[in-house]
Parts: structure tokens; C-alpha cells; sequence
């Protein structure tokens, strides 16, 4: 078998036999948001299966859900850092709409989100160790188990998250960050931000 | 080859259709029950049972709803850029 036909950049394919081109074979999408999409998916199931063993273990406690020795959750506190994430992940959409037209001016929404997103990840910090205080650990109650394994698997998101973004706006710093790569933490962010408001609302009420 | 390996897909794809037809004829036409299905015997309550249908639910559709959703944004974004260019652009 003859090999007629052979990639000439990362656009179009060349009939080698004329070097004329054969046909037109455009991206639909990055590759980094293409596979940053099918990881969010896999990671969305991850949740809803969480999600569904809590919803079945809430309905089975005989003695009511939060047990009556265990701390309330601090719904209220939470509600302001739900909307620090929030405002994070609107500054991170911003700023890639001001990127594609000029990415200097992306640096500075590009910073809010990250520190938005840091604030967010440290009070939560602060917020584990006063229910640690309290009495509400791993072991304690299926209560605070399943408190601990949702919050914390996605506050690891949300760290593997920011890793990722601070490595890129030292990128944009240096004027070397590409759009794939930035749309591709976008996905990863805003899954993270858009996984909180149900988490929110499934483990705290 | 390509041609082959083509009906060879199709091939396969109608006997697992076709066999996945069977096996549900089978066991609509002989009802039992199931006793490892966790709605029927494990809910203690009402509220329990619900939980359980609605996790069902939930867990079934929701990895289909994320496929669909992933194919029809691909299938767009496919029509957006196979949209003829401009003259002045070709």
C-alpha cells in the first residue's frame, strides 16, 4: 500500500504525489480542552456517585441527619466562599475574553481569579479545622465522614486546579501562554466551580 | 480494507443489538424477582426507597446526558468551522 497523502502542519494534509493540497482538516477544538473535557466527565461521575451514596445514607440515619452530637456546618460562612468561587471562576471567563483580543490586559482577571480561588481553598482550610476542633472528624458519624470525603476530594480539585493556574499565568507573565492551554484550565476551573454550588447544596442542608 | 473493516463494525454491531434484544425478550417473558435489586429490599423507609430510585436515575442518565452533550458541542463546533470562508479568505 502506497502512502499518498501526508500531514503538512497541523492544518492540512498534502497529496505528496503533486504537493497539492488534498484536503482541509481543521481543528474543532484544542486538544487540551478536548481531553480536559472527557477527565471533567469521568470526575463529574466520581461526584454523583458521592452525591448518591450520601442522598441513600441521609435517608437511612435513624437519629436524624446531622447526628445530634455532631456540629451544624457552618452553612452561612460557606455561602460567602461559594460566591468568592463563583466571582473566581466570572474573573477567569473574563479574562480569557480580554486574552484573545489583547493578553496583557488578561494578567490582572487572570491574578483575581487565582487569589479568589486561593481564598477560597484556605477558608475552607479554616473552616475544617473549627469542625475538627468541634468534634467532627473521619471517624466521628457517617456524617462527617461523608463531609470530609466529598469536601475534601474536591478541595483537591480545587489545589490541583490552582497548581495548574499558577503555572500559567507565570506563562502569561512571559507572554508564552497558548489559548489551548488556557482553555483547557478553563474547563478544569470551571468545573470545579460549577461542582461546588451542588456539592454546597447536597452535603450542607 | 477500509470497506471491510467497515462492515466488519456493522457486522458486529447488529449481532450485539440483536443478541441484547434476545436476552431482554427472555427475561421480560419470564418476570422474577430480584433479589439483589437494592430499591426493592434494602430501603428501611419511604424517603429511603425515593433516595434509592432517584440515585438510579440519576447515575443511569447523567453519563449519557454528558456523552450527548459532548457529541452535540463537537458536531456544532464541526459545522462552525466547516462553514465556507469568504472569498477573500480562499
Amino acid at each position: 500500500m502506497q502512502l499518498s497523502y501526508v500531514s503538512d502542519g497541523p492544518d492540512k494534509v498534502v497529496d505528496i504525489r503533486g504537493r497539492m493540497p488534498a484536503a482541509r482538516r481543521r481543528q474543532v477544538a484544542p486538544n487540551g480542552v478536548i481531553g480536559t473535557l472527557l477527565f471533567v466527565m469521568a470526575e463529574v461521575m466520581l461526584f454523583a456517585g458521592f452525591i448518591s451514596a450520601h442522598a441513600v445514607a441521609k435517608t437511612t440515619a435513624l437519629s436524624g441527619w446531622p447526628p445530634p452530637n455532631q456540629p451544624r456546618l457552618p452553612v452561612e460562612e460557606t455561602a460567602v466562599n461559594t460566591a468568592a468561587l463563583l466571582l473566581s471562576g466570572a474573573a477567569l471567563a473574563y479574562a480569557y475574553r480580554v486574552y484573545l483580543r489583547d493578553v496583557r490586559r488578561a494578567r490582572v482577571p487572570f491574578l483575581i481569579a487565582l487569589l479568589l480561588g486561593c481564598f477560597f481553598v484556605a477558608f475552607q482550610g479554616v473552616e475544617w479545622l473549627s469542625l475538627l476542633r468541634e468534634g467532627l472528624t473521619v471517624t466521628s458519624s457517617t456524617h462527617g465522614a461523608f463531609f470530609y470525603l466529598i469536601v475534601g476530594c474536591h478541595a483537591l480539585h480545587a489545589v490541583a486546579a490552582l497548581i495548574v493556574l499558577a503555572l500559567q499565568y507565570r506563562q502569561l507573565l512571559l507572554d508564552r501562554l497558548s489559548p489551548g492551554a488556557f482553555a483547557g484550565a478553563q474547563v478544569f476551573w470551571f468545573f470545579v466551580v460549577g461542582m461546588w454550588p451542588v456539592l454546597y447544596w447536597k452535603v450542607y442542608f | 480494507m477500509r470497506r471491510w473493516l467497515r462492515n466488519a463494525a456493522l457486522d458486529a454491531v447488529r449481532t450485539a443489538s440483536g443478541l441484547a434484544a434476545l436476552a431482554l425478550g427472555v427475561v421480560g417473558a419470564f418476570p422474577e424477582t430480584v433479589s439483589a435489586c437494592s430499591v426493592c429490599f434494602s430501603a428501611k423507609n419511604e424517603e429511603n426507597q425515593i433516595a434509592y430510585l432517584a440515585s438510579t436515575g440519576f447515575l443511569t442518565f447523567l453519563p449519557l446526558l454528558l456523552v450527548g452533550a459532548l457529541l452535540l458541542w463537537v458536531r456544532k463546533r464541526t459545522q462552525d468551522t466547516e462553514q465556507p470562508r469568504s472569498p477573500d479568505h480562499s
